[in-house]
């Protein structure tokens, strides 16, 4: 899901929009990139329960994604980004993040080391004149491939097995591990879920062939084709934050001020000042200690889903908000990411003032939040090598 | 270890403004300069006269910074201006009155002079701009101090008066073209002004701005003079005054590489192999050669995006004509070399010979300032030609060469008919000879065009509007940086200052 609005001129379709369209019960399209997304092809609660327990299947296509390539690819990259790629073998993915020279982050991504010199970045945010940018006075090539590589995400315990009975050997691969086929077929060890499963990606043309190949595969075992509003409760109860959503990509912004540093988004870990310089490094080397706000996960009391809500101090002082806010279903409370004013971040006493709507009544509650430190839901299942067969 | 308090790259009027600033407050300075003497864009030559051959704006602070209190009258001689027309009737302007070669008076009715007084008084406003950083670069330290001269310069507003300060305001943003023909018939008087205005730029008299550009020009106060002995003997002067000030100087070597260790400066690699060790570097060339020495690596993607996008079409080249004996001019009275020559008879034809230069191209009809130089038994005729552009379709190979100095000859065949039969030896150096020689993009006047968009807070980029650049340490002296170019040193000293404050 991307937050840039792209004109309403239509939606394009996917290369998988026979198979998706056939599969839609719901007819539930949204805008991703300019691509008609499913939200849901039948109905959350069996997608939701089929991510979890089963398998599921979502279509990543309209991911950008962009290659890297050539001689100074290396260096080029770790000027962009705030991790150092040089750590990053051969054959590995690695989550990274980029911010602009005040120190705001522009988008995160994965990033492949597909080969010597040889990258691909996927990301939620058009990034090509940024990375055309960036690109300027290095030896490199940047390849624009959102339209030409298409991707599918297989998420869930039976995931490996599926992949398994399709042929793919990915015993050996450990989480943030990729394998490439001779036919351009590239399968990673990654997803947006927290739990097993495998992303993979192809040229455009092979896109039914592999729709076929997996599905057929998955008859036996659970896989059910899903849409976004599944894949969304998987990722915050897996603690990920989204563009748009729990960060604002500082090129998107338009006010002064919206954008916000990794430390106030609590991936400051991923921020590298001793490899040498890159993007936004001399102002973050000053932000590092001055977060305005903090980015943290909370159980919220109650069961109603808390999204959206403004959070006060000892019920009095507004010191934040909830931006992604759900029932969990697997851990069974509710559970939010929410932005805490820095001084208030350790404070006993928070409250997500919830309002709910029940046939023309508003109902206002104060639930306590207590800040939770770990990942919500993080099932063994998605670290073990080789996986578990079903 | 450290050699040097700091390093100065590149000795044109900017690096030395720099060094003569540092040292007079005792700092230890090298000035590092790859040609085989200082002077840089203003005192470049081949066999014949320099590249600059007038003063327009040398700023008297920076003469002071030198120890050169006593450069005045005998240093200086003040040069009248002749624009020449095709009736043969030439107009001599001095000290903004305008009369023709057989006497009658030109402004009859006073408006040109009302015109270049306006001018001066603009002017006296935008030296104060000029002889500080921009607005609003100033770090929260000093912002007090910001606000007082803001406040100053607001207040030097109002004192114009109330429709004065309107019009200052309407002005200087316009173009030149609609600012002189309200008050003045196209013609030699209009045609000279907007070629002043235009010199040096990528821009022609219709473009928005140029007001600017010509009060920048006539910001000390129109006046104009050349250095008594030459441009040579003029910028020997001020070497010897930093040298004076114990400066010292390397020239002929090229600095390579700024070294840099923990985001920092620590020196300056040259291209004899040896390393000069310093906290702080000022850098006077151009954004795209500091960027080479730099590194890119240690600039951010905006600040790259910005160097990449800077404008810095080059548009002015120099011919210098050896002339076997010095022509006659029998109503022109006085030494010759004490006038220069505007080949400029409308802003039409200003505005003609630009349009060429956008497509790539130099006028067939272009606009020149030439003076008369003798230097030992020469006679040289030493021309700056505008809107020759650097980036010249099918390239500046001889051929063009020979065909600029023949659209050069032909033109001032109008006042010198016999011009042919004297030239014995002629050079062409084209803003490209500049941009290679001295490292400076497109061999720009001004390292980059003086455009709205590209002054004050936003020169030469808005990042780097505080002489301040990437890694601790580094600082942009030259002219891209505010006010801009000319033999006038304020870049470089504003540089200096900024160094000076960030040090204490
Ligand atoms: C044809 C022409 C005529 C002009 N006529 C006039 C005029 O009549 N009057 C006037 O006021 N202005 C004139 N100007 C403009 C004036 O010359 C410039 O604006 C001014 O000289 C710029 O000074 P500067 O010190 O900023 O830069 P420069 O004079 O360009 O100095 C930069 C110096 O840095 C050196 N450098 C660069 N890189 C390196 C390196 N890596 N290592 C070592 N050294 C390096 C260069 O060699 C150069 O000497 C003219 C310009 C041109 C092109």
């Amino acid at each position: 899901m991307s937050i840039t609005t792209d004109p309403k001129i239509g939606l394009i379709d996917g290369p998988f929009q026979r198979q998706l369209e056939a599969l839609s019960q719901s007819r539930s399209w949204y805008n991703w990139a300019g691509y008609a997304a499913p939200s849901t092809l039948d109905c959350i609660e069996f997608e939701y329960f089929a991510l979890r327990n089963q398998a599921s299947l979502f279509d990543i296509s309209p991911l950008f994604k962009y290659r890297v390539k050539g001689s100074e690819a290396n260096k080029m990259l770790n000027r962009l980004v705030t991790r150092d790629v040089n750590k990053i073998k051969v054959g590995r993915v690695a989550y990274a993040i980029w911010c602009n020279q005040d120190g705001m982050l522009i988008d995160d991504g994965t990033l492949f080391h597909l080969g010597n010199c040889d990258w691909r970045l996927c990301c939620q945010e058009p990034m090509l004149d940024w990375l055309l940018e960036a690109a300027w006075g290095f030896n490199i090539e940047i390849i624009d491939e959102s339209a030409t590589v298409a991707g599918l995400s297989i998420q869930g315990p039976t995931s490996y097995s599926i992949l398994s009975i399709a042929g793919f050997t990915l015993d050996n691969i450990k989480p943030f591990d990729f394998y490439q086929d001779r036919n351009g077929v590239l399968i990673s060890r990654t997803g947006f879920t927290g739990d097993l499963g495998y992303e993979i990606f192809f040229p455009h043309e092979k896109a039914s062939d592999l729709w076929d190949l997996i599905w057929n595969s998955g008859s036996d075992l659970g896989l059910r084709a899903i849409g976004y509003d599944a894949v969304n409760i998987a990722r915050i109860e897996a603690g990920f934050m989204t563009a748009g959503i729990d960060f604002m990509p500082v090129q998107s912004t338009e006010y002064l001020h919206r954008g916000q540093t990794p430390f106030e988004l609590n991936i400051g870990k991923l921020v590298d000042f001793k490899k040498g310089h890159f993007n936004g490094r001399r102002a973050l080397l000053d932000l590092k200690d001055k977060p305005r706000s903090c980015l943290l996960r909370f159980d919220v009391g109650g069961f109603k889903p808390a999204d959206s809500a403004l959070i006060y101090h000892k019920k009095k002082y507004e010191v934040g908000h909830i931006s992604s806010g759900i029932w969990s279903p697997t851990v069974k409370k509710s559970i939010a990411l929410a932005h805490i004013k820095t001084q208030y971040r350790n404070s006993p006493a928070l409250f997500a003032e919830i309002y709910t709507l029940k046939e023309g009544q508003w109902i206002k509650r104060m639930e306590k939040m207590v800040e939770n430190k770990s990942p919500f839901y993080a099932p063994p299942r998605a670290k073990q090598t080789p996986p578990f067969k079903r | 270890m450290i050699d040097y308090d700091a390093i100065v790259i590149g000795g044109g009027i900017n690096g030395i403004a720099a060094a003569s600033m540092l040292s007079s407050k005792g700092k230890s300075v090298v000035i590092i300069e790859q040609q085989s003497e200082l002077g840089g864009m203003a005192a470049h030559k081949r066999e014949g006269p320099t590249a600059a051959h007038l003063l327009w704006n040398l700023n008297p602070k920076v003469i002071k910074d030198l120890g050169l209190g006593s450069i005045s009258f005998d240093d200086l001689t003040s040069v009248d201006t002749i624009c020449v027309c095709e009736s043969g009737n030439h107009i001599r302007v001095k000290n903004s009155g305008a009369f023709y070669l057989d006497g009658r008076v030109v402004d009859t009715d006073g408006s040109f002079r009302k015109l270049t007084n306006r001018l001066s008084r603009y002017g006296v406003l935008l030296k104060k701009l000029a002889e500080n950083a921009p607005f609003g670069t100033d770090d929260k330290l000093n912002s007090t101090q910001d606000i007082l001269r803001l406040l100053r310069f607001g207040l030097s507003l109002k004192l114009l008066g109330k429709s004065q300060m309107r019009k200052f305001l309407q002005d200087i943003l316009m173009n030149v073209s609609d600012f002189l023909l309200d008050d003045l018939p196209d013609g030699p008087l209009a045609g000279l002004l907007s070629a002043d205005a235009t010199r040096g730029q990528f821009s022609g008299p219709r473009n928005p701005g140029t007001v600017f550009n010509l009060v920048y020009r006539y910001g000390h106060g129109c006046e104009l003079t050349r250095p008594t002995k030459g441009m040579e003997n003029f910028f020997e002067l001020l070497v010897n005054a930093i040298k004076k000030l114990n400066v010292d100087v390397k020239t002929h070597v090229r600095a390579e590489k700024i070294v840099i260790e923990e985001d920092a400066v620590k020196g300056v690699e040259l291209a004899d192999g040896t390393t000069v060790f310093s906290n702080t570097v000022l850098c006077s060339s151009g954004l795209n050669s500091m960027k080479k020495m730099v590194g890119i690596s240690y600039l951010d993607i905006e600040d790259s995006r910005s160097i990449k996008n800077l404008r810095t079409m080059g548009t002015t080249a120099k011919v210098n004509l050896k002339l076997s004996k010095l022509p006659i001019f029998e109503n022109i009275k006085g030494p010759i070399n004490d006038c220069r020559f505007i080949v400029a008879p409308s802003v039409d034809y200003v505005d003609n010979a630009f349009n060429s230069c956008k497509y790539g191209h130099f006028s067939q009809t272009p606009v020149s300032e030439s003076v008369f130089t003798f230097r030992q038994s020469e006679f040289w005729l030493s021309s700056i030609i505008q809107f020759v552009p650097s980036k010249l379709e099918g390239g500046w190979n001889e051929a063009a060469r020979e065909h600029l100095k023949q659209v050069l000859v032909h033109s001032l065949s109008a006042f010198i008919p016999s011009l042919n039969e004297l030239i014995v030896d002629f050079e062409v150096i084209t803003p490209n000879d500049f941009a290679e020689d001295l490292g400076v993009e497109g061999g720009n006047w001004h390292h980059s065009e003086m455009s709205l968009d590209q002054i004050f807070n936003l020169r030469p980029t808005p990042r780097f509007s505080a002489y301040r650049a990437g890694p601790k340490g580094l600082y942009l002296c030259g002219s891209s940086s505010h006010p801009g170019g000319d033999i006038m040193g304020l870049s470089g000293r504003n540089a200096a200052i900024r160094v000076l404050r960030n040090t204490k």
